[in-house]
């Protein structure tokens, strides 16, 4: 096996080149002074923090928290009996449902959001065909409806994941015992399912929080997330403040990043073989 | 072994990554949508070079990509409150009228020449296309083009709870129309004005913050009023006749409003200088500016291209001949300039405050 390692190479080289490399970049970036298009000599400074003292950031760090939990807690009250009834079928059925759920994944995002957006649309061709009007652009609960649509499967699979291979034994066990079915629920099946659901929760809320292009199109950026901070930062504002605006999401950035990292941790307490992470 | 597929490796991906800028004779910086691409084509079998045509979405993209340096462009599109940024910073250079024997021959329309020779563009530009902001609002809405007529800019800002109302998620838009609004300059660096206007825009209670998205909207009945730009009520109205569909759509234009104008510019770094002259005297010879101006829809700058299309609208559409011409006799128009480094990040977090 030593003797293939060196196919491992160009694995290594891309994460340098686009993962590692970039970090450093956004690290210098957010403590410094550094002006990307015009690198010159610069200083290290803690300027950009002043970001935090920003309402509007404040505001857009609570929408973010807010409407991420909301979607994540829905998406765990709806995800884990699909994910435990999937492990109830026959092998050949389950792959039907399995496909239903991940063949949507294989379309791309952004078509997925334009989609909600035509059915959130009174008038669209949706409800021409369904007879069905729904008028839920820029609203919150549009927003989330159309964040669950994206993010349901994530919580889905890894729970079915650790579901699929309990010996359900245990639960006939239990009811031997006398426990009820709540009983079993509560202290046997959930137990054994943890890791499953904190990488669920971690994988539906992180994407949640930091989406950009779902609040802006089907919340018509009336609620503003970190990501659209984060966005208008590096895209739009570069020019006013000589590119200055881009270590300032720079900082915002490296705060997702720390945030996803800690995810990692504790996913990784949870589920020591990484079985979960899909 | 190891070294040798690094090496290999290596080399591979920089010849991989430098074969993105290719080698073209000129390059070409626009916004999508904005230039009737055969006519790039003809370009190149006239004169036989290769052209490399790119496109981006804001100004503040096209200003990025002139940072870069991977490609260097020769020429490209911005709109006025760039072009004043970027003669600030010394990125394009002055024109050689020598150079594009054409534009002696033309006369840019005086009203619209007026307005940019005060910043001083003169030496930098030739004018492409000019239109204004606007209002685009649904007919079919009761008591709404009433509204709009008795009180123009204020229906878009204070009637909120009675309409539901779309407004440009850009800094320069909506702070511009709130000072338009309020009676100020949209070049207002008053600090008592700015605060106003952020007022005016967080009080205005917009259904929608948008983008290109906004037309659309208000088309299928999501928003009954938003801003857009001239050019976007046009193409949306030749579309709507090409498609038989009923017209429940018109154009507001409030006075005073901003009047925006793209030019075409010759960044200082540019390669192929000679080659960008003489394609902006290709594109100003008469039977090849009428197809790119009747592609794009918006107002020519130069009087006579200007004077032919307006004919041909007069007789096709005369639903909005009227509002082909961004600057009509005594109306009020304003250009917006950049200004400096602090107002646009003044006007930048306005917005985020206003939306948040």
């Amino acid at each position: 096996m030593r003797r293939l390692r060196f196919l491992s190479i160009p694995y290594w080289f891309w994460m340098g080149l686009f993962v590692l490399i970039p970090t450093l970049i956004l690290i210098i970036l957010a403590f410094s002074n550094l002006n990307i298009y015009n690198p010159d000599s610069f200083q290290f400074t803690l300027d950009n923090f002043r970001i935090f003292s920003e309402n509007y950031l404040l505001k857009a760090l609570t929408n973010s928290l807010y409407l991420s939990v909301i979607t994540t807690v829905i998406c765990f009250l709806i995800g884990y009996p699909v994910a435990f009834y999937l492990t109830t079928l026959s092998a050949s059925v389950r792959r039907i449902w399995l496909s239903l759920l991940i063949v949507p994944l294989w379309a791309n995002m952004l078509l997925r959001i334009f989609a909600w957006e035509k059915i959130f649309t009174p008038g669209s061709i949706f409800s021409d065909l369904t007879g069905i009007n729904i008028d839920l652009l820029g609203s919150i609960p549009g927003v989330i409806i159309g964040m669950i649509g994206m993010y349901l499967p994530f919580m889905i699979f890894p729970i079915f994941s650790v579901l699929e291979k309990m010996d359900f034994s245990l639960i006939e066990a239990a009811k031997d015992l006398g426990a009820t079915d709540f009983e079993v629920f509560r202290k046997v099946v959930f137990p054994l399912s943890i890791g499953g659901v904190v990488s669920g929760v971690i994988m539906t809320m992180l994407p949640a929080m930091t989406s950009f292009v779902l609040p802006e199109r089907i919340g018509l950026a009336k609620y503003n997330l970190i990501g659209n901070i984060i966005h208008s930062k590096f895209m739009k504002e570069v020019m006013g403040s000589g590119a200055l605006s881009i270590n300032v999401g720079s900082l915002i950035s490296i705060l997702l990043m720390i945030f996803s990292v800690i995810s990692f941790i504790i996913v990784t307490r949870f589920d020591k073989e990484g079985e979960t992470l899909i | 072994m190891k070294k040798l597929s690094l090496v290999l490796l290596v080399l591979i991906l920089t010849l991989f990554l430098s074969g993105c800028s290719g080698n073209a004779d000129l390059y070409i910086l626009n916004w999508g949508d904005y230039m009737d691409e055969t006519l790039i084509d003809e370009f190149e079998s006239r004169y036989d070079v290769r052209v490399s045509y790119k496109t981006v979405g804001s100004n503040e993209e096209m200003a990025t990509e002139l940072k870069k340096d991977n490609v260097v462009y020769d020429l490209m599109f911005p709109s006025d409150y760039m072009i004043d940024k970027l003669i600030q910073e010394q990125l394009i250079q002055q024109v050689d009228a020598q150079k594009i024997p054409l534009l002696a021959e033309l006369e840019i329309i005086p009203t619209l020449a007026e307005l940019y020779d005060e910043s001083g563009f003169t030496e930098y530009i030739v004018p492409y296309a000019w239109g204004t902001i606007g209002i685009l609002y649904r007919t079919d809405k009761i008591g709404l083009e009433s509204c709009l007529e008795s009180n123009g800019w204020a229906c878009l800002f204070e009637e909120g709870d009675t309409y539901k109302s779309g407004m440009y998620n850009s800094p320069r838009d909506a702070v511009g129309a709130a000072l338009l609004y309020l009676g100020y300059s949209v070049n207002s660096e008053n600090q008592t004005e700015l605060a106003l206007a952020e007022a005016a825009l967080t009080d205005a209670s917009f259904f929608a913050w948008g983008e290109d998205n906004l037309k659309g909207r208000v088309l299928d009945g999501g928003l009954d009023l938003a801003l857009v730009y001239s050019g976007d009520f046009i193409s949306e109205y030749y579309t709507a006749i090409d498609d038989e569909r009923e017209i429940n759509f018109d154009f507001y234009v409030p006075e005073p409003t901003n009047v925006w104008m793209d030019a075409m510019v010759i960044p200082t770094i540019a390669e192929h200088v000679d080659l960008a002259h003489t394609f902006i005297n290709f594109l100003l010879e008469e039977e090849v500016a009428l197809v790119n101006y009747e592609y794009i829809g918006y107002a020519p700058p130069f009087s006579s291209f200007y004077d032919t299309l307006y004919t041909d609208i007069a007789e096709d559409y005369p639903g909005i001949a009227a509002m082909f011409n961004p600057y009509p006799t005594g109306a009020l128009r304003e250009m917006f300039v950049y200004g400096s480094a602090s107002r646009s990040e003044t006007i930048a977090h306005i917005l985020e405050r206003a939306k948040g």
